[in-house]
């Protein structure tokens, strides 16, 4: 019984994954758009991303998915667009606004003296995000887009309530057939458990050498702990 | 304006169960955080090994997942809570992982020797927690606990799947009675953004002064 039921969640588990990594790709190419965006010397510019993060970050997730699915369901359907591409557009909208501003306070980290070394040096605005800006931060970027995939894990459970069959719908319509619902849900909670706790593993060890490679490392656990800390904070979607 | 007042009867309702189901679990996450805390911070294997679990775990379950067990898992066991009290609850369980490392955060903003010395005076450890450290926290700990909020009256519309009539549950009503898509969704997102956008910008600004104080 239980490896029958887990044959199935399994099925429902790619599917959760399959959304949160197109999600996660897209949300990566949006947000680092919105976070040169957001460096930029125009104002106009600058004022569209802030405009873009603000918004989709007051929004709930369900809300925008709901919104979308009753409002343009039928429509996309008649497309060809599936609820899985829904899911996806609607999560890459909310989760790419999160990601944006994360990206920022990593750009934001490297100090004004730089901009004005590379730009007494004769470089551009895209020459110095390209070769000053961008190699210091990148590293940092590498945790805090990690962190953003687990949140987007989570939150792609989100997307079974518009009729994508990822694993907690996969989950409701076995219980509405064994009527299991403790045992079947923890299963569900254990999955999400095993795929996400190796991967906070690896963010904690990778945010250490970032951490110890841009000079900042921690002396102390204490020191330790605060860093992590601020930076799993920042990442909490939803 | 025909639009506007057809919708007010089931947007209305569901704002005030949004701030009830948003206070309530933002008051058992403060409170549950701060035991997870305090449990973490006693260095007894004992007591920190079970928070450190819990923590740990529940913070690898969706909000979604952990709202159904509670709901519906806690059923099966005989525990039957109401869909609103259920939200309260899980969403609370599920928020207070996160509130505990926020609490943690600023327990170790506190010198190690300040523990000592209130030991040395002979304070409890309990009493060293809650006349010495705690207090000591306060002010680190009351942005990101403004932040958690904000991110529960989010969290709310979750509620709508058990079926406790917040705002999305009205506004998903007006959608399937009315056909009417459009209105729903701008008055709900609409109403959103107006609610959260300055907070946050508030607790940020707090969140600044804050680090200045402390810097000096």
């Amino acid at each position: 019984m239980l490896s029958k039921w887990l044959g199935i969640l399994g099925g429902g588990f790619v599917v959760t994954i399959q959304v949160s990594a197109m999600t996660l790709v897209l949300s990566i190419l949006v947000a680092a758009l919105l976070a040169m965006m957001s460096v930029s010397p125009w104002r106009p510019v600058r004022g569209l991303a802030s405009a873009y993060v603000d918004t989709f970050r007051s929004i709930p997730i369900l809300a925008l998915a709901i919104s979308v699915y009753y409002g343009l369901g039928a429509t996309l359907h008649h497309l060809g667009i599936e609820p899985l591409g829904t899911a996806v557009a609607v999560l890459t909208a909310i989760e790419s606004a999160y990601l944006a501003e994360l990206y920022r306070s990593a750009l934001e980290a490297i100090r004004r003296p730089q901009w004005d070394a590379a730009s007494s040096l004769g470089l551009g605005w895209l020459a110095t995000v390209r070769h000053v800006i961008l190699p210091q931060a990148l590293p940092a970027a590498i945790p805090i887009t990690l962190n953003m995939a687990i949140a987007i894990i989570k939150d792609s459970s989100l997307v079974s309530l518009i009729a994508v069959s990822e694993i907690t719908l996969v989950a409701n319509q076995l219980i509405a057939e064994t009527f299991e619902p403790t045992r079947i849900y923890l299963l569900v909670a254990l999955l999400y458990v095993a795929l996400i706790l190796p991967l906070s593993q690896v963010s904690r060890r990778i945010e250490v050498l970032v951490a110890r490679r841009l000079g900042l490392q921690a002396r102390t656990d204490q020191e330790k702990t605060l860093q992590r800390l601020s930076i799993q904070a920042e990442a909490r979607a939803g | 304006m025909d639009a506007v007042q057809s919708i007010l009867p089931y947007i209305l309702p569901g704002v005030l169960v949004t701030l009830e189901i948003s206070v309530g679990a933002w008051v058992v996450s403060a409170a549950l955080g701060l035991v997870l805390a305090v449990m973490r911070d006693t260095r007894k294997p004992l007591i920190t090994l079970p928070a450190s679990i819990s923590v740990e775990v529940v913070r690898a379950v969706p909000q979604l997942v952990v709202l159904y067990i509670v709901f519906f898992g806690l059923g099966t066991l005989g525990i039957n809570l109401d869909s609103l009290t259920a939200a309260i609850v899980g969403l609370g369980i599920s928020d207070a992982v996160f509130t505990a490392e926020y609490y943690r955060a600023g327990f170790l903003t506190v010198a190690p020797k300040q523990r000592d010395a209130g030991l040395s005076l002979g304070l409890k450890p309990l009493q060293v927690a809650r006349y010495v450290i705690i207090p000591q926290t306060i002010p680190f700990v009351v942005p990101p606990l403004l932040n958690s909020f904000v991110g529960l009256m989010k969290s709310a519309t979750l509620a709508s799947a058990v079926g406790a009539p917040e705002i999305l549950y009205g506004g998903r009503n007006y959608m399937e009675t009315t056909g009417h898509v459009a209105p729903a969704a701008v008055a709900i997102m609409g109403l959103y953004i107006i609610a959260t956008v300055p907070l946050t910008r508030a607790v940020r600004s707090l969140e600044k002064r804050v680090q200045m104080r402390t810097r000096v």
